[in-house]
């Protein structure tokens, strides 16, 4: 059978009947399209801000754009959570032009008006110049609508009216749980030193390419060679039929979101030991799973030190609990461009051991001098260069894995997955029947 | 070569650093990584700060490079493997090195600094300048001069358009 959509208005064709599936890539390259997703996705989902870790004390902020939009993510002299849209309410200009620190108030370098940490307006010049109309009270920093946070995990919206942060995230909460789950605290921070780079391609290349495993083989031989070198089996089991060393499985978590869910070969810095790591860290590795194992229980434990997730969040996060902690966001900046935000995150009760093994264990893999992202990267933007032909080869086919049936787990290397994520995308983007 | 001579060249004078550092950027230039490694202690480390936060420590932050010498060989083995996809082709690179400092001389190390300019061009694609300062330590090994650390700050306040860091800086 040589199957390919015809005669459709839609970018997304799901024929479980045909057991197809295919996406149109015109949605990599189409700027209607990608106009259209900043209002009926961004605007209308729970958006990746911060983690409370970034923002300690009382006066802490961090400036970045969220959703196309300039934010100030801040704690307020009394340690309340803001997240300002970072304009002045007179001329418009950023009130805060630093990328973070800490203050007493935000200044508008225009007019000198100033504000509070919590938004509130704090001083006008000339202000009796101003009518009897004009109310001072309302002229505070315009927050962003809605602002709920997850385990530290700081999420906005747009959208006055969305569901709250817990329900959105269904499934996904869940393996939130699992990341926060080796800090013996229950606290996670953001590691200093952020990762910020363009990707040339469309932003919807990055979330395929954070779940998809299928890939590894072909895009990151040299980093599995660098594994093998430094003593990693990453030979499949023989007659397993598996492209890659372990059997690992590809879930769809409600409302968009979906995860990988491996047992995990390339070591853990919480709690499985690899030959990279030395032989001096085992006996802290053997420590550090010893107390995951008295706090958790032998099954919570294995779940959390001996399986790799890289978890998407719909729309533009990313946390990959491989080799190290990242939390990856990413937002067009044009249908065939997006900007990277990541970060490593870690247990706040690490030692200085433990901090330097995860930060060189982040870097065997991640970033933009890791072993491997340099390669997706390279990979996103020579798909996005072969979608310039996208009207004589319209059609993506994601249907690996389809044809097994509902009580068949999909496999990592399948696109289940990835399905999960269109299927969303096509319900927020296109009306159907 | 005399012995006036050989000691000459392991003396920390800007013509030796120079030469030092000129020659590491040819060799870079020229994608001859085994022999720009020999210029290296065999307990070199090479880092790239983060942008953010460029005199960080690599043991707590971030870094976009830090290696020690067994990855920085593996490193090495990668960009020579034509699934380095991310520099396969090799990116043609022209290093600028200039103002080049000693700032600290004790026994047989040095510490000294210069600036780059480093342009890398990529078919079809708008040439991209990293601009930044070079920080080198430097020994005294027998009668040469060698790097035992070399970090690389980036001017950039992001890496933004520059993208990766998937080449030798």
């Amino acid at each position: 059978m040589n199957y390919l959509p015809s005669d459709t208005a839609f970018h997304v064709v799901d024929d479980k009947e045909k057991q197809a599936f295919f996406v149109n890539r015109e949605v990599f390259v189409s700027q209607d399209i990608h106009d259209r997703e900043q209002r009926r996705i961004f605007d209308r989902s729970w958006i990746y801000l911060g983690h409370a870790s970034e923002i300690k004390n009382p006066g802490d902020y961090h400036t970045r754009p969220v959703a196309g939009r300039p934010v100030i993510f801040c704690r307020d002299r009394q340690g309340e959570v803001h997240a300002l849209l970072n304009s002045c309410r007179h001329r418009g200009a950023s009130v805060c032009r630093e990328r973070n620190g800490n203050t007493r108030q935000f200044y508008c370098m225009y007019h000198g008006w100033t504000y509070n940490t919590d938004g509130s307006i704090k001083q006008i010049p000339g202000e009796e110049a101003y009518p009897p109309s004009f109310d001072r009270a309302q002229m505070g920093l315009t927050p962003v609508p809605r602002l709920e946070s997850y385990r530290d995990f700081y999420f906005v919206s747009f959208d006055r009216d969305i569901v709250d942060l817990k329900t959105y995230l269904a499934g996904a909460a869940d393996y939130i749980d699992l990341v926060v789950d080796q800090s013996p605290s229950g606290r996670m921070e953001i590691i200093s030193g952020v990762q910020e780079y363009d990707v040339k391609g469309n932003w919807k290349l990055m979330v395929e390419n954070s779940v998809d495993d299928y890939h590894l083989l072909a895009t990151h031989s040299t980093w599995l060679n660098y594994m093998r070198n430094s003593g990693v089996n990453i030979q499949p089991p023989k007659g397993s039929g598996l492209l890659l060393p372990t059997k690992g499985f590809g879930k769809d978590l409600g409302n968009g979101h979906l995860t990988t869910d491996n047992p995990n070969f390339r070591g853990r810095p919480v709690a499985k030991w690899i030959s990279v790591y030395g032989e001096e860290a085992k006996a802290d590795i053997d420590t550090m799973r010893a107390e995951l194992v008295k706090r958790l229980g032998e099954g919570r434990a294995a779940r959390v030190a001996d399986t790799n997730r890289n978890l998407s969040i719909f729309p533009n996060l990313i946390i990959n609990d491989g080799s190290a902690v990242t939390v990856r966001f990413f937002y067009p900046i044009g249908p065939d461009r997006m900007r990277v935000t990541a970060w490593a995150l870690g247990p706040v009760e690490e030692t200085e051991a433990q901090r330097a093994r995860r930060l060189y264990a982040f870097l065997t893999f991640y970033g933009p001098g890791g072993f491997a992202t340099p390669d997706d990267v390279a990979a996103l933007e020579a798909a996005q260069q072969g979608y310039q032909a996208y009207r004589e080869v319209p059609w993506n086919d994601m249907s690996r894995g389809m044809a097994k049936g509902p009580d068949e787990e999909q496999l990592h290397t399948d696109e289940g997955h990835l399905r999960v994520f269109w299927r969303k995308w096509s319900s927020m983007m296109e009306k159907r029947g | 070569m005399s012995e006036a001579q050989t000691t000459n060249r392991a003396e920390f004078t800007r013509d030796n650093v120079e030469d030092l550092f000129f020659l590491e950027a040819e060799l870079l230039d020229a994608w001859k990584l085994d022999e720009w490694l020999a210029l290296l202690t065999p307990d070199a480390t090479y880092y790239v700060p983060p942008n953010d936060s460029p005199n960080a420590d690599p043991r707590h932050a971030l870094f976009t490079i830090a290696d020690d010498m067994l990855r920085l060989k593996e490193r090495i083995i990668r960009l020579k493997d034509p699934n380095c996809h991310a520099e396969y082709p090799h990116s043609r690179t022209r290093r600028m090195v200039s103002n080049v400092r000693i700032k600290d001389i004790d026994g047989d190390r040095a510490t000294a600094t210069a600036n780059f300019l480093v342009y890398r061009h990529r078919r079809s694609e708008p040439p991209r300048v990293f601009a930044g300062h070079y920080i080198y330590k430097l020994k005294r090994v027998g009668a040469d001069l060698k790097i035992f650390e070399r970090r690389a700050v980036l001017d950039a306040e992001e890496l933004g358009a520059l993208g990766a860091v998937s080449f030798i800086l």
